[in-house]
């Protein structure tokens, strides 16, 4: 366990400057995250055009690995199509969660994220947006929780 | 969820931004509809100590009934069982309240603790249990052997009782507390939450730009165990608009270099994330 493998620099950029932050003017979806146990609290936006997501934004507060996961999940799923995004969060998923799985290249800077596998504390931080997504896109409006 | 179920009214008593209970709030809340009055001994949020006594003795002026949670108080201090209060002084949290108060409740095993407290109350209504004893209390009391107690419980309940009365750990709680609040209160963009006059060995923080748990993690990497979160106190975070503070407890195994150690490893998370 190397702290320097979970506070990756991408990680530590994107929480000091999370992408996507703030809300959008006519959102199509819209989810709440909350995370219970530690109190991370997650909004998420989507604007979404045919099958595609058009554009996304997040706000909330979280620790450094809640932050960074959603500003980096916001880069990666902005233009996808759904299918792709359904796909995306599969990928991440088995990330987060397998320890032996390799990393697949195609994730990009999400890849940043797979030395949270390495914290069990630590993997509910980072799929709370993962979770959220899902519930914004299956258009339920109750709050996600990750307990 | 009792308020939901029973129609009852949950009425908070506010607190100032040191963490203290507003007493005259308090006293001006004790209505003839006040049915029980809850309160922790100590924060565990905060680390304030909580007027227990006054706030007993006001209930019971009125007729209404106490509940206290002593879990933070009893490994930290000589909680006082005979002074209206009637819990116990012991060492340990699993350690259980019971002598006098009317109804002790037991924080684990329930089964048989009622009948085996009552017997004790009997012989020794002082007793001290700890949580081992409480194992063999779950047996049928008039089961057990009289000689057996008498050659092994007394001495421990004496050295306990000494130690909760006399012992230098209450003292060193102390020194340590103001070593590190000073020691912390001097480190850049750390705020202490919970200044409380009264306060138990404990510091709760914030690092301005790093997460309690983003902490928590960094400080378990160099071997220091830290609780973070919001302390299941989500109202008192609220109050103090965090989402979660860093809490780091001391105790009489403690040292001061101990807390240099967390201070220098607080700097360092900092400059990682900050």
């Amino acid at each position: 366990m190397d702290l320097a493998d979970l506070y990756r620099d991408v990680i530590v950029d994107h929480n000091r400057k999370p992408r996507n932050f703030g809300r959008l003017e006519h959102p199509s979806r819209a989810a709440d995250g909350h995370n219970p146990l530690c109190g991370d609290r997650l909004h998420l936006e989507l604007d979404l055009d045919g099958g595609r997501i058009k554009d996304v934004r997040f706000d909330g507060k979280g620790c450094a690995i809640s932050t960074a996961s959603a500003s980096l999940m916001t880069e990666a799923i902005k233009g996808r199509t759904l299918p792709e995004v359904e796909q995306l969060f599969g990928t991440v998923h088995d990330m987060l969660t397998r320890r032996d799985a390799p990393v697949p290249p195609e994730l990009g800077k999400l890849a940043a994220l797979s030395g949270v596998r390495e914290f069990p504390a630590r993997v509910k931080c980072a799929s709370l947006c993962w979770h959220t997504l899902n519930a914004a896109l299956a258009g339920d409006s109750s709050p996600v929780k990750t307990e | 969820m009792l308020c939901e179920q029973t129609g009852a009214v949950l009425k908070v008593v506010p607190i100032d931004r040191r963490g203290v209970v507003d007493h005259d709030a308090y006293l001006a809340m004790l209505g003839p509809r006040t049915r029980l009055a809850a309160f922790a001994h100590v924060s565990n949020a905060l680390g304030t100590v909580l007027p227990v006594r006054e706030m007993v003795a006001a209930a019971r002026e009125r007729g209404i009934v106490t509940l206290i949670d002593g879990a933070q108080a009893v490994p930290h201090q000589a909680v006082d069982v005979r002074a209206r209060l009637r819990l116990l002084r012991v060492l340990r949290p699993q350690a259980v309240r019971a002598d006098r108060h009317r109804r002790a409740l037991r924080p684990r095993g329930a089964a048989g603790g009622h009948a085996a407290l009552a017997g004790r109350r009997r012989h020794d209504p002082d007793r001290v249990l700890l949580g081992h004893d409480l194992q063999r209390a779950a047996l049928p009391v008039r089961g057990r052997h009289a000689g057996h107690r008498r050659r092994h419980r007394p001495r421990r309940r004496d050295r306990l009782r000494r130690l909760a009365r006399h012992g230098p750990h209450r003292r060193l709680g102390a020194q340590l507390l103001d070593y590190a609040t000073a020691r912390l209160a001097a480190m850049p963009g750390l705020e202490i939450v919970g200044t409380a006059p009264q306060k138990a060995s404990l510091v709760s923080f914030t690092i301005e730009g790093v997460h309690p748990h983003d902490l928590g993690t960094i400080l378990d990497a160099e071997g220091i165990a830290i609780r973070t979160g919001h302390h299941c106190a989500m109202p008192v975070m609220d109050f103090f608009d965090v989402p979660a503070t860093a809490r780091a407890s001391f105790a009489f195994y403690n040292t001061r270099e101990e807390i240099d150690v967390l201070a220098a490893a607080l700097g360092r998370a900092r400059e990682m994330l900050g």
